[in-house]
C-alpha cells in the first residue's frame, strides 16, 4: 500500500509513482507534474531490505547495467547504484503498464532528499510502448515547427540550438535527449527530463520538420541525406535495448518511417549566424 | 566459421541490414548494410561453413562464375571478420 504518490506527464504519457514513504520529487520531474488520475503507466516503488538474488546469468551486461530475464519478465539492475549492504536499485517493467522500482532501503535517505528517479524508469522501453524513443539531440521550436540537432557529444548540437535562439528567434525545448513520438502519421519532438547539463526541462511538444546532424567545419555546407544513410546515422544516437530483439525491431520500424517522412540533413558548419541562415533558407525558404 | 549469436537481419529501405543484438552487440555497435548476396551469405553463416562451402552455396543458388563467387565470399567474410562478428576455430 503506497503512502505517497505523484504523477508526471512525459511526452504526452501520464506516469504515476507510488512510494511506500514520502519522498522529494526530483527537480527534473517537477515541470512535468500532473494529476494521478489519468496515469497510463504506474511505477510502484518498493524498498529492498537485502540484495536481490538472481539464479541465472544476466542476458546482457554493460557498464553500469545488468539485465536479467526471469520467467518472461526482465529486471534491469543499476550496478552503479549500490547501497552499503550490497543491494542495488532495479527496475522491472511489466507488460500491462504496471512496473516496479526496487530501491535499497539502506539508501532511502538519498532518494527521499533527491535522486535522479527518471534515470531508473527504463525510459527507452517505456516510450517505445507508446511509439516513441529517445534520440540524443537538442530540439528547438522555430516558426511553430521542430528542428532537432542530433549527434554525439561535442559535434555542436547545443551550439547550433543556441545560435538559432539568438539569430532566428527559436526556443530550446530540450538540450540533450529529445523524446520522439509518432502520433497518427506525424512525428513530434518533446522536451523531457533527460536534458544533460543544459538544465532545460520543458513540458512541450512540437511537430518535427527537420533533423540536422551538425559537424564542426571551416565552411558552412548543407546536404540532405538519403533515407538509408539517415537511418544509419540516427540509429547511433538512439537509446537502445540491445538484448531485446522485439525492442530493436520496433525501434527500426519507427526510424524507417521517420527518415521517410522527415528530411535529415548533414550540416557542416561554423558556430556563426550564417549556419542558421543556410538551414533556415532550406527549411522555411526564407519565409 | 559461423556468425556470433544474436544478429538480426532485416530488409529496410531497399537494402538488407544486420542488427547486432545480445552477445553480438557487445562485439560491435551500429548497423551493417549489405546487398542480396551478402544477406544470403549472412543467413548461411548462422551455421558452420568454410569459405569453400559458402562459394559452392553461391554457385548452386545464383547464376554466377566461380571467380565472382569466390570474390564475393572473400569480401563478405573479411567484412564480418573486421566487424568481429565471426566465430572461428581457434579464436
Amino acid at each position: 500500500m503506497s503512502s505517497f504518490s505523484f504523477a508526471v506527464e512525459i511526452a504526452g504519457i501520464p506516469i504515476a509513482f507510488e512510494a511506500p514513504r514520502p519522498m522529494a520529487i526530483p527537480p527534473e520531474l517537477q515541470p512535468f507534474l500532473t494529476d494521478c488520475a489519468s496515469a497510463q503507466e504506474v511505477y510502484e516503488i518498493r524498498l529492498l531490505h537485502e540484495p536481490m538474488v538472481f539464479h541465472s546469468a544476466p542476458v546482457y551486461k554493460a557498464t553500469g547495467l545488468a539485465v536479467y530475464a526471469c520467467g518472461g519478465t526482465s529486471y534491469r539492475e543499476f550496478l552503479h547504484l549500490r547501497a552499503r549492504d550490497g543491494s542495488t536499485a532495479l527496475c522491472c517493467l511489466g507488460s500491462s503498464g504496471r512496473h516496479t522500482l526496487y530501491i535499497p532501503e539502506a539508501d532511502w535517505a538519498r532518494y527521499e532528499r533527491n535522486c535522479s528517479l527518471s534515470a531508473l524508469l527504463a525510459p527507452e522501453a517505456l516510450f517505445l510502448r507508446h511509439d516513441g524513443f529517445l534520440l540524443h539531440s537538442s530540439v528547438i521550436r522555430a516558426k511553430g515547427r521542430g528542428i532537432l540537432f542530433s549527434g554525439p557529444s561535442g559535434v555542436g548540437k547545443s551550439t547550433q540550438a543556441e545560435l538559432w535562439q539568438l539569430h532566428q528567434g527559436a526556443e530550446i525545448l530540450n538540450g540533450d535527449r529529445c523524446v520522439i513520438r509518432k502520433l497518427g502519421d506525424r512525428f513530434y519532438g518533446y522536451g523531457s527530463p533527460y536534458c544533460g547539463s543544459s538544465g532545460i526541462y520543458r513540458r512541450e511538444q512540437v511537430p518535427i520538420c527537420a533533423i540536422v546532424l551538425p559537424l564542426h567545419a571551416p565552411e558552412n555546407r548543407l546536404e540532405r541525406l538519403k533515407p538509408d544513410a539517415a537511418l544509419r546515422r540516427l540509429y547511433r544516437e538512439c537509446l537502445v535495448n540491445l538484448w531485446d530483439p522485439a525492442f530493436m525491431s520496433k525501434l527500426l520500424d519507427l526510424l524507417q518511417e521517420l527518415v521517410l517522412r522527415v528530411p535529415v540533413y548533414a550540416l557542416s558548419c561554423r558556430p556563426d549566424a550564417r549556419a542558421t541562415e543556410l538551414l533556415e533558407q532550406e527549411i522555411f525558404g526564407g519565409k | 566459421m559461423r556468425l556470433v549469436e544474436g544478429l538480426m537481419l532485416r530488409q529496410m529501405l531497399n537494402e538488407w541490414i544486420a542488427v547486432p543484438c545480445g552477445e553480438s552487440a557487445l562485439r560491435m555497435s551500429g548497423l551493417i548494410s549489405m546487398n542480396e548476396t551478402g544477406a544470403f551469405l549472412f543467413s548461411a553463416l548462422k551455421e558452420e561453413h568454410t569459405e569453400a562451402s559458402l562459394k559452392n552455396l553461391l554457385l548452386e543458388t545464383y547464376d554466377t562464375t566461380e571467380e565472382i563467387a569466390a570474390r564475393d565470399v572473400q569480401l563478405f567474410v573479411e567484412r564480418m571478420r573486421r566487424a568481429n562478428l565471426l566465430v572461428e576455430e581457434g579464436s
